[in-house]
């Protein structure tokens, strides 16, 4: 009796012993055969389903479905501006590459840039980023025939009349808020930030007169642009944007910002390197077919591939204008 | 193109055969999402929108609104049979339309909201395609300001929401702006009443609060009398409404379709708010107001065709300015944009067959839920004859699922069990959830306009005051508050001396 138990007993820890043998030696073979297509990988976009975010997650979802050959699983966990969704991907996420970030700027780096946040995470600590895909650059925009025709006449305004011109952005510390803090900045004025979330109020307060401009994103102003209810007045980027035809750069016209939303892919870091490298060749090969550039037309966002560590680079010098305005916003109270 | 040839066109184009097929299968899958608790347009719409990227654009956006307007007829039905709100919008169906069901009225209820949305849903369209751009010119002319006085109106209909203590209500509708202050500060960003806690930093969610206030409460008020062994029967007496149901309905349908009409074009009204204002107005312009609340049909008809009305004209805006007035219409926004469509002026002009197309079938639309809803009544009914400890259980695991599905979050469950016990316990002391509901959608708008306004005027109340839209709804709900205590004083001090 005894005897069988303990025989028993025997082979069950065997049995644990080769599986965990298994799992050990699948963990150390899994960097040089990734990926391994019968598995899935699983992407986090922090945000709700619909948007911005959520829509260049899944267009570049279905680009790695396809360079890749294998199945992606989107998951969407917005909340608290990304942050919910960054730290339960850290907490879900392994090493082994199965798993992938939407890593985007600025809306993930704001959370932990800003100490009341209390972020767990930091780039480079927890997260690595592999690739850059997707760029957006922000614009500002006026009412088509009221008072201002340029983006001087709108500065002159602010200068005469400190804080009574006012901007609209989608929420504090997103691109758009920044970009207004950057040209505040850049000009010396105080243009009163004043925050519509809801998609489309934004608009809605500039065309009834109770706002003088709204700034945002290049993709949100081509509709309002076409139809002539709105004038683009500069974009805030080194280039124009190819959404807006016609409209200048801010730093043509002597005001030097630059401010974008960029989409990239990051995974926990200790993933290997060689992994990131396969995300990123994949990325760079679907670049240059002319399907991924159609379909990321379509919702008017621009192809813009940055290397794992050029986006590195982009993403340090947000991390250093999102740092700054933290700073002045905690001098301020 | 005019109005008329304008409208022919349109369904000349959503009666061709695959055409209509996308209205039935948006109208379907609405139903279906509107049914079931959780899950909304928002995320319905989202999730369906890349298998649109195939099809042609009419289709497209036609099966994509359809999934919209038919959310607002499948919502009423699991409020009035289970008081489990399927969305939103149809938190105030709750009130009259379960005890109407406990009533063994179910049929007339479910039959009236039916109906009442197809009235309302056929009347916002007519609106949509003869009015469109003057309506879409007023709706520009609210700002800040004008949004917050239009929010205070709306909180002096608070006590209307409870058939109870006034007082009681006065509480709930506080306790509701404060859990509404949850989360980051909607312009510094800074916590607010959130303890740390990562999932609070967004705000507490409507959906799991108004699942766990309404459904989840009732069913453990339910698990007391199932313990006790008292389980009263439900005698279903009829399936249709009587002629008695219709005359009490009649305008109540009218009045909600106008407040619907209105509010569902302003941005950032919408359906929501447009409930819980006809039902407010109801009560208010009623014989006998002591009837809500206890199965008054008027309860169900009003608030069901203001969500429908609104949902209709919410698409002005949406059509004509390209200014999506709520988060569904934004989802939809990028699904038109996609397909390489800008609402917008001069979409009638580009592309008259989507405009007139998707008015076209947002006719057929209206017809087609009618005909897909009707029929279901006497099966919907039947769910009332399952036994009690078999179909509480059933509602309280669809309640969990529901609300897990809003953001894949196990924190939503929480929140909805705990408002659940709070439902339970407020309801054995006689406080009621609708107020509380109110308070906390108005809130985040309440205190946002209120700081815009300010921000605007660089910190000078006169704002409120000196425009003369806001200034009228200031009056206007100041006479609401002020009215009924001068009147109560009057009679007091006629009590005394006669």
């Amino acid at each position: 009796m005894k005897a069988e138990k303990c025989r028993k007993r025997f082979g069950v820890l065997l049995a644990t012993a080769v599986c965990v043998a298994v799992l050990l030696m699948a963990g150390t073979v899994s960097a040089a055969s990734w990926p391994d297509k019968s598995k899935i990988l699983t992407m986090y976009v922090a945000s709700g389903a619909g948007g911005g975010s959520d829509m260049a997650g899944r267009m570049i979802a279905s680009v790695l479905e396809k360079e890749l050959g294998m199945k992606v699983v989107v998951i969407n966990k917005g909340g608290g501006g990304s942050q919910i969704g960054v730290t339960e991907f850290l907490s879900k996420s392994g090493t082994d590459g199965y798993t992938v970030l939407c890593a985007n700027t600025p809306v993930t780096i704001s959370p932990y840039m800003d100490p009341a946040r209390k972020a767990t995470y930091h780039l480079g600590k927890d997260i690595q980023l592999a690739v850059g895909y997707g760029f957006s650059p922000c614009a500002v925009a006026v009412k088509k025939g009221g008072k201002f025709k340029s983006l001087k006449d709108l500065v002159e305004a602010a200068k005469a009349n400190p804080g009574k011109i006012k901007g609209t952005a989608s929420g504090p510390m997103v691109q758009n808020d920044l970009s207004m803090v950057l040209l505040n900045k850049a000009a010396g004025v105080e243009i009163a930030r004043m925050y519509f979330d809801q998609q489309g109020e934004q608009r809605a307060a500039l065309l009834g007169g109770h706002v003088d401009a709204e700034f945002n994103n290049d993709f949100e102003l081509i509709g309002g642009n076409k139809s002539g209810e709105i004038e683009t007045l500069a974009v805030f980027d080194k280039t124009p944007a190819v959404a807006l035809p016609g409209v200048k750069t801010a730093e043509s016209m002597g005001y030097n910002v630059h401010m974008a939303a960029a989409y990239g892919l990051g995974f926990k870091t200790g993933t290997p390197q060689e992994i990131l490298d396969v995300v990123e060749a994949a990325v760079i090969r679907a670049s240059k077919k002319p399907e991924m550039v159609e379909s990321f037309q379509k919702i008017g966002l621009g192809v813009k591939v940055m290397t794992g560590k050029e986006y590195r680079a982009y993403w340090t010098g947000i991390e250093n204008v999102v740092g700054d305005v933290v700073k002045g916003m905690a001098v301020k109270k | 193109m005019d109005a008329l040839s304008g409208l022919l066109y349109g369904l000349s184009v959503a009666l061709r055969p695959e055409n209509l097929f996308f209205v039935f299968v948006g109208c379907f899958l609405g139903t279906l999402i509107g049914v079931l608790p959780g899950i909304g347009p928002v995320g319905a719409i989202s999730i369906l929108l890349p298998m649109t990227f195939q099809l042609a654009p009419t289709g497209a956006t036609i099966m994509l609104a359809g999934i919209y307007y038919g959310v607002m007829y499948g919502g009423s039905t699991t409020s009035i049979l289970v008081n489990v709100p399927g969305e939103t919008a149809s938190v105030v169906t709750c009130l009259d339309g379960y005890q109407m069901a406990r009533q063994g009225r179910a049929g007339p209820a479910l039959g009236i909201a039916a109906f009442g949305s197809f009235f309302a849903g056929t009347a916002g369209l007519i609106g949509l395609q003869l009015l469109a751009n003057p309506l879409s010119r007023i709706a520009l002319k609210f700002g800040p300001p004008e949004y917050f006085a239009l929010i205070l109106l709306g909180f002096s209909l608070i006590t209307h929401l409870s058939h109870g203590s006034k007082s009681k209500a006065c509480i709930m509708a506080l306790l509701g702006l404060i859990l509404s202050g949850v989360g980051l500060d909607p312009i510094t960003s800074r916590e607010r009443m959130t303890f740390g806690i990562l999932n609070l930093f967004e705000g507490i969610g409507v959906a799991p609060v108004a699942m766990g206030l309404f459904g989840v409460a009732e069913v453990f008020n339910n698990f007391g009398t199932l313990s006790s062994g008292s389980i009263e029967k439900i005698r279903i007496t009829k399936l249709l409404p009587s002629k008695l149901d219709w005359l009490q309905a009649k305008w109540a349908m009218v009045r909600g379709t106008a407040v619907g009409f209105f509010l569902g074009i302003l941005p950032g009204g919408g359906p929501v708010l447009a409930t819980f204002v006809a039902y407010a107005l109801e009560k208010r312009v009623a014989k006998n107001p002591e009837r809500f609340g206890k199965g008054a049909i008027e309860g169900v008809a009003s608030p069901e065709s203001a969500n429908n009305a609104a949902a209709s004209t919410s698409f002005i805006p949406f059509l004509t300015l390209g200014i999506p007035p709520n988060i569904v219409l934004a989802v939809l926004l990028g699904a038109f944009m996609i397909h390489g469509i800008v609402p917008g002026p001069l979409l009638i002009r580009d592309h008259p067959e989507i405009f007139w197309g998707l008015v076209g079938s947002m006719y057929i639309g209206n017809v087609v839920l009618v005909i897909l809803n009707l029929p279901l009544i006497p099966l919907w009914v039947q769910v009332l004859r399952i036994p009690s400890k078999i179909l509480y259980p059933l509602v309280l695991l669809f309640c969990l699922v529901g609300a897990f599905s809003i953001n894949n979050n196990v924190f939503d469950i929480t929140v909805m069990i705990i408002f659940g016990i709070v439902g339970w316990l407020c309801r054995r002391y006689g406080y009621e959830g609708a107020p509380l509901i109110l308070a906390f959608v108005l809130g985040p708008m309440f205190e946002v306009n209120f700081r815009r306004s300010l921000l605007m005027s660089q910190g000078s109340f006169s704002i409120f005051f000196t425009r003369p839209i806001a200034f009228g709804a200031m009056i206007f709900s100041l006479g609401l508050v002020i009215f009924p205590i001068y009147k109560l004083l009057g009679e007091r001090f006629k009590g005394t001396t006669g």
